[in-house]
């Protein structure tokens, strides 16, 4: 009786997948199989190298391939349908969403509808679609968990990405989920079952190091657009703004007090003015602040925008919430108008402000429904800051003509 | 030796008869039990007989069992309970067609010329 040694085997083994045999049980098969013809070759007088090559040799030239393929076939012909399907919802939603970025870069109309249909087919048709074939392709516990995890995680990130895009609610939240899923439970799985079936070679390793880089990569790309310094900078200016208007309110209470009443009372007047702009300013820029943020309470929030800006999300803040009948930005330009009447009817000098600024056009154009929420804040309040500044003036011309 | 098209439709019926005489066996002894018994002519090819046993294992009606031989590991088959009745039914089935192929090929001129 002939006995393969554990070398012969395992060559065996090596040869029967190198000609592309994946499914190990197929492959326990086959290679078993091999031995046999092998030992009853070697049997009848054989060697054991010249019975390897005419086994292997009798399969034909991609006749152990094709067995796998056959086999893959005969197991997912009633599935056959369902795949179908899948191919076409996932052709459908990737080409709405090229064309819905193509479209976005031209700013041709259409593109929220193309990426909202492409989204919704990628992520409620095509993915669960991919799901349902890959638990009837690859069944058992293990693989089965790993794949709701992936499926549902994938989900999550796409989802979260078209909220993102759309400027709804919930979009870092979803992101957020997803990618946890992906990367604690579904990479973990996915790699102990590929070290379980003793599958952890080249071709499952570099989707695991592609996914990880990529992904952490585009998360860095997401949360950290500019760099420490810059953003540092950035809001630097912003404190500096409130500083000075802090500064010159302060001037100006100081100056105003010190006006002995005259007749006219015009500064009285456009001090009111100069405080109102203030007021509306200041609840402008917590309103805009409030749209990106209603998970933080009131108080706190207005907190953070003076001390701890850069804690804030500089997405793009919903522009509705400073439209408003009563204290809204409209008022807001309204009394600035007033004030720079008064101004230069008092001293004869034209103010210059930047209210005819774009920005601040489209902040009162309701076509418009979004901006990103740092440039609103500092547009507002640096039109505040030019009014204080400009109230300064004015008391201290009142005061010398005064006395 | 049979053409492949005249095996194709018996494959599954041949290997669960095959099962069905015996507790378990492996792949590479159902093509030479097949061969022995038909005298060499019927010849199952390994590229159709293992998708058929796996294809038969996904529909519940084979088991495996896996055990040590030779330094390797070697995959027995054996019928489930579904696969022992299946395997009744399968048989007869193809000893009906049998019978009705029969028929048509002992059709003489006679034979057609009468049912006219």
């Amino acid at each position: 009786m002939v006995e393969l040694t554990e070398q012969n085997i395992s060559e065996i083994e090596v040869l029967v997948e190198a000609r592309g045999v994946e499914m190990k049980e197929l492959s326990y098969d086959l290679v078993d199989h091999v031995c046999c013809m092998i030992e009853e070759k070697m049997e009848s007088g054989k060697t054991y190298t010249s019975a390897l090559e005419e086994s292997i040799a009798s399969f034909g030239k991609k006749g152990i391939r094709q067995i796998q393929e056959e086999t893959t076939f005969l197991l997912t012909k009633n599935i056959l349908a369902m795949r179908k399907t899948m191919h076409i919802t996932g052709i459908t939603s990737a080409t709405l969403l090229l064309l819905g970025s193509i479209f976005k870069v031209q700013h041709w109309p259409g593109a929220g509808l193309m990426y909202v249909l492409g989204g919704v087919s990628l992520c409620l048709l095509f993915m669960p679609l991919f799901l349902a074939v890959r638990i009837k392709e690859k069944p058992g516990k293990l693989s089965t968990i790993s794949n709701i995890a992936g499926i549902l995680g994938g989900i999550a990130v796409c989802l979260g990405v078209l909220f993102k895009i759309m400027h709804w609610p919930w979009a870092n939240i979803l992101m957020n989920v997803g990618g946890i899923l992906l990367i604690f439970f579904f990479l973990p799985l996915y790699i102990y079952s590929s070290i379980k079936t003793k599958q952890l070679k080249t071709s499952t390793l570099v989707p695991i190091i592609v996914a990880v880089a990529g992904f952490s990569l585009l998360f860095s790309l997401v949360k950290l657009r500019n760099s420490q310094n810059v953003t540092d900078a950035i809001i630097n200016i912003q404190y500096t703004i409130y500083d000075d208007t802090e500064s010159a309110l302060k001037t100006n209470n100081n100056i105003l007090t010190s006006i002995t009443t005259d007749s006219t009372n015009t500064h009285q007047k456009a001090s009111e003015i100069a405080k109102e702009i203030n007021t509306i300013a200041n609840n402008l820029i917590f309103l805009m602040a409030q749209s990106l943020h209603q998970e933080i309470p009131k108080e706190e929030l207005e907190k953070t925008i003076r001390l701890n800006y850069h804690s804030l999300s500089n997405d793009m803040g919903d522009l509705t919430f400073i439209r408003k009948d009563k204290g809204g930005i409209s008022e807001l330009v309204t009394l600035i108008n007033k004030y720079e009447s008064i101004y230069k009817s008092t001293t004869g000098i034209s103010a210059n402000l930047m209210l005819n600024n774009k920005n601040i056009e489209s902040y009162i154009n309701p076509k418009n429904t979004h901006f990103p929420l740092g440039i609103v804040t500092h547009d507002i309040s640096l039109l505040n800051l030019q009014i204080q500044r400009l109230h300064t003036g004015l008391l201290q011309y009142h005061k010398g003509k005064v006395s | 030796m049979y053409s492949k098209e005249l095996l194709k439709g018996t494959l599954k019926t041949i290997i669960l008869k095959m099962l069905s005489e015996s507790d378990s066996m492996y792949g590479y002894q159902i093509t030479q039990k097949v061969k022995e018994i038909t005298e060499g002519k019927i010849n199952l090819t390994e590229g159709a007989l293992y998708p058929a046993l796996h294809k038969l294992e996904a529909d519940g009606l084979l088991t495996t069992e896996k055990k040590t031989v030779g330094n390797r590991v070697r995959k027995y088959y054996s019928l489930t309970q579904t696969g022992n009745g299946r395997a009744k039914e399968k048989v007869e089935e193809l000893k009906e067609f049998m019978e009705t192929l029969k028929t048509i090929i002992n059709l003489t001129p006679q034979n057609l010329a009468w049912s006219n």
